[in-house]
């Protein structure tokens, strides 16, 4: 088969006449897609802090504090799988399509959530009480919850 | 699916290195050795040919049991013996490359000899039923 | 006779994107004998399969590898569904086959790149890379993902692709295409590339056979190999060719992988009109019993997934055979009597993806 020299002059010179194919990033952005995976959402006034999305999460990084009535998560640690939007069973998480903003220090989002349980009907004291309809007392409580301060050290750069 | 069929046979440690030459001798190619930390050691040989894959299974009850190795028959075997060795910690006895140990340079020696941890499930544990009146 | 010297090459090396140590015995430039060793990023992800549940397996199956992901989740899945006896939806075939040769493609565009990079072709490194972001814009738009799918579950696909999105990735897929063909004559006519490539890294039939090479380093040697013809997901509806060439060296590896992109375009252009309605997802009930061996085409080669069910959610054992692992005893038999300067181009050929090969 034939050699040819300069077979990259057309391809290089195109490249010269060309826009750049990079966008300059904090000025103008690529567009994101409806089907892209940017970041998980929350509708807090829907969370019943069931903890499914906690307990189902594959990297550990929903943290939901059932005293505290907060869920917060670690997106340095999400990995955008939106296996949390599949599992909730109230529909309150979301996959948004744009990215968060970089962080300067490792933190946590922490979004309070405004539920109160519903307080049980009292029954007559003979009948076996029988497990509540919500969640949030069927559940046992976690063994080892997990912390949900954010690290107090900022990263050095 | 025109998936060529999987056969698997079972045979004895002494008979390893005379089933592959037969399988040397049929033309087929080494797929892949996998070994399995079950209570005891598996391991899977799989031999491919056009339309057929054949998976010859080893057990053996410990990691002591020293093997025969086949690199002598297929050359590129030594990968995977190399492999099982550090991981599993099982021994093969003749590969035409040894790296005594320094193939996978694992912090913990052969870490996947441990049995599986959760071989069966853990017993679900019962909703709580609250027995007193709540306050 | 010359004296021996041993050059250590990686895992750290400018040339070398990834994490592999070689030792190098060295005489007179010519290697004598390569020695490599792994471990550096072994995770264990074999042995994580018996804490996790197995449907939720499939996101660190697809973590596996960062450029194979969508292959690696779906041939654990199709493992897991054979076992099972599952027969997922034809729509979810469909999907999985464009999928896979979505990832195809722009595997093989990145390698093209990497492969410039290792010969010091640094502009052509930087076209190939450029045209890859077309195909990285169609995953996305599909899948939500640039290089993580996401899309592979158990017993089907995560997300289905609307139509009208199906109907238009053509006209984007061709537009990629035709720019491609400027830089691939490049790989195929160039004086300089072909001064780096032709005759490099001789690696003959007999030896690519027993030493179990898999991929485009099989087919280049002249065999043809291509876990394709078994017609898993939708590929028994398709006409799949096995790209063969004779030579055997490092330019026949690359003429292999560049007629691999335009085959892709092709059952891409033949996949996207014709994947059926219907749902791409089936409920899944129990637990899997029993073991199988999944065998799949990689961009790298044929990949064997085996899985063994004990009838809990827990598998007892996964195993992934990644192609680049199956390749290293040949690169090992190429390395032996190379130019030093050529280390970096003939271990690029086999396409290595060590974080694969350890898992």
């Amino acid at each position: 088969m034939k050699q040819k020299p300069l077979t990259m002059t057309r391809v290089a010179l195109g490249s010269l006449l060309r826009k750049p194919a990079t966008v300059p990033y904090p000025a103008a952005r690529k567009p994101v897609y409806l089907a892209t995976r940017g970041h998980i959402a929350i509708e807090e006034d829907k969370c019943n802090l069931c903890l499914i999305c906690d307990r189902r999460c594959p990297t550990g990084a929903i943290a939901v504090d059932r005293t505290g009535k907060t869920w917060a998560i670690d997106r340095l640690r999400c990995i955008q799988c939106n296996h949390c939007v599949d599992v909730c069973p109230r529909k309150c998480l979301a996959m948004e399509n744009d990215y968060t903003t970089p962080m300067q220090m490792k933190r946590s989002d922490v979004v309070p959530v405004p539920f109160t349980p519903p307080q049980p009907k009292p029954k007559p004291a003979a009948a076996p009480a029988p497990t509540s309809d919500s969640p949030l007392q069927a559940k046992e409580e976690r063994p080892g919850e997990r912390n949900h301060e954010p690290p107090d050290q900022s990263s050095a750069d | 699916m025109n998936a060529p069929a999987q056969t698997y046979s079972e045979i004895a440690p002494e008979r390893l290195l005379e089933a592959a030459n037969a399988q040397r001798a049929a033309g087929s190619r080494l797929v892949q050795i996998c070994c399995s930390r079950l209570q005891h050691f598996e391991l899977l040989y799989s031999f491919s040919r056009p339309h057929t894959i054949e998976h010859l299974r080893i057990c053996i009850p410990d990691s002591r049991v020293a093997l025969p190795s086949i690199s002598s028959i297929y050359g590129g075997s030594f990968a995977y013996e190399n492999e099982i060795h550090d991981l599993y910690g099982i021994t093969f006895t003749g590969m035409n490359v040894d790296y005594q140990g320094h193939f996978f340079r694992t912090a913990i020696p052969a870490p996947m000899a441990v049995p599986p941890v959760c071989a069966a499930p853990a017993p679900k544990p019962n909703k709580p039923q609250p027995q007193k009146e709540p306050t | 006779m010359a004296n021996r010297t041993v050059i250590p090459f990686g895992p750290q090396h400018p040339v070398l994107p990834e994490p592999i140590h070689l030792d190098l015995v060295i005489e007179d430039e010519h290697v004598v004998e390569a020695i490599p060793s792994f471990g550096f990023i072994h995770r264990g992800l074999e042995k994580l399969v018996e804490k996790k549940d197995f449907t939720e397996f499939t996101f660190i199956a697809e973590r596996i590898c960062g450029i194979c992901s969508y292959i690696h989740g779906m041939g654990y899945c199709q493992a897991v569904e054979t076992v099972m006896g599952l027969e997922i939806p034809e729509r979810a075939k469909w999907l999985r086959t464009m999928w896979s040769e979505l990832s195809r493609i722009h595997s093989h565009m990145m390698w093209l790149g990497l492969l410039a990079d290792a010969f010091g072709f640094e502009n052509l490194f930087m076209a190939c890379w450029r045209l890859r972001e077309g195909i990285l814009d169609v995953i996305e738009e599909t899948s939500g993902g640039r290089v993580i799918f996401g899309a592979a579950k158990v017993g089907g696909c995560r997300r289905d692709v609307p139509d009208d999105l199906l109907a238009r990735i053509p006209a984007q897929l061709n537009a990629v295409e035709d720019e491609l063909r400027a830089i691939t004559n490049v790989f195929r006519d160039d004086f300089s590339v072909r001064q780096r490539l032709c005759g490099v890294g001789l690696l003959s039939r007999n030896d690519a056979y027993d030493l179990g090479a898999v991929g485009p380093m099989l087919r280049a040697s002249g065999v043809a190999q291509d876990s394709r013809l078994d017609g898993y997901a939708a590929y028994d509806k398709i006409a799949v060719e096995p790209i063969v060439e004779e030579s055997g060296d490092c330019w026949g590896r690359t003429m292999v992988r560049i007629r691999e992109i335009y085959q892709s375009f092709d059952i891409l252009r033949h996949v996207l009109p014709n994947v059926p309605p219907g749902p791409v997802d089936m409920k899944i009930t129990g637990a899997p019993k029993g073991e199988f061996f999944a065998r799949l085409e990689q961009p790298r080669g044929e990949v064997i997934y085996y899985v063994k069910g004990n009838g809990t959610k827990f598998l007892d054992r996964f195993r992934v055979r990644t192609p680049t692992f199956a390749n290293i005893p040949p690169l090992l038999k190429m390395l032996q009597g190379c130019q030093l300067a050529d280390v970096p181009v003939i271990v690029l050929t086999i396409d290595p993806c060590i974080s694969c090969a350890e898992r």
